[in-house]
């Protein structure tokens, strides 16, 4: 069984190898995703990782599952967030989610674009911080590395979200 | 108590910054046709400053003599806006692997320090064109 220090390693050059050229190739399914990457669900050795990789796990499920709620509730934004929706399942993957989670749901999506792309600009922020703490306190340097990465990728995410808002 | 391996990560963070803070004065110096590049080489450059002093007390801190800076650094000749580009987003590029490189040895303040930097690097090299991947520093 390939432990997690090379699973980490491996997952982390893989998805850096293909982007999000192999992630939009895939139908949108986590397990699809994670076939594509070539890579099992992570797994930390460390209690204190694990509590912090459950909790990264539901917060970027949300996340995703707001990007798609918005695609849905406003056609408009598709296209722009899809990129945005490909890095979110390929954290998730990294992250050691592989099948899709039914229970999770996002908040209901507001009425206009602009709000909509706010809330996201808001949810997006909060992740931020909170993988930001969580690569600080992580235990494994492997999964401080990807936490961090996260981190920076979501602080991407926001800018790109800004330029959405002014021109949506 | 800081590994070896953590001075040496952090000692290529300043290095790093130093060729920044070069690196981001000359594109500021030589991307004068477009005030929307200069401002962006000017804050980059206050940001490489800012990141230098950062480290330089970090490391005085826990009693390291600080790597000093290269008299020059090598630039790419730079005759036009595309050359200017290129240049700023290779060294966005190496900054962002360098400041992910130094998460893994480093643990409390010294972490702090890189993780925070990688999120801004990150940030700004979209500034220069860069598009946002899934994971930034790989």
């Amino acid at each position: 069984m390939i432990n997690r220090r090379s699973l980490l390693v491996t997952g982390m050059a893989v998805a850096a190898a293909l982007g999000a050229s192999a992630v939009g190739r895939v139908s949108g399914h986590l397990d699809d995703v994670a076939k594509a990457l070539g890579i099992d669900p992570l797994r930390v050795s460390s209690p204190a990782d694990e509590k912090v990789r459950v909790q990264a796990v539901r917060d970027q499920a949300l996340l995703l599952a707001s990007l798609s709620a918005t695609q849905r509730a406003h056609a408009s934004t598709a296209s722009a967030l899809a990129p945005m929706v490909e890095h979110a399942q390929t954290h998730l993957v990294l992250l050691g989610k592989v099948a899709p989670d039914d229970a999770v749901r996002a908040p209901p999506t507001a009425a206009t674009v602009s709000e909509a792309i706010a809330d996201l600009i808001a949810q997006t922020a909060m992740a931020e911080v909170d993988r930001t703490n969580d690569a600080v306190a992580a235990v494994s340097s492997e999964f401080a590395q990807l936490l961090a990465s996260i981190a920076a990728s979501l602080s991407q995410r926001q800018i790109s979200l800004k330029t959405l808002a002014i021109d949506p | 108590m800081r590994t070896d391996a953590a001075v040496s990560a952090l000692q290529q963070c300043l290095a790093l910054t130093y060729e920044a803070v070069f690196t981001y004065s000359a594109l500021a110096a030589d991307v004068v046709n477009d005030a929307t590049d200069q401002d962006i080489a000017a804050k980059a450059f206050a940001e490489a400053r800012r990141r230098r002093d950062a480290l330089l007390v970090l490391l005085d801190r826990g009693g390291v003599t600080a790597v000093p800076p290269k008299p020059v650094y090598r630039l790419p000749e730079i005759n036009d806006r595309t050359a200017a580009i290129t240049v700023a987003q290779e060294l966005a590029n190496n900054s962002m692997s360098t400041f992910l490189r130094a998460v893994g040895p480093t643990v409390g303040p010294d972490r702090e320090f890189v993780v925070e930097a990688l999120r801004e690097v990150a940030a700004d090299a979209l500034a220069w064109g860069l598009k946002p991947t899934p994971l930034p520093g790989t």
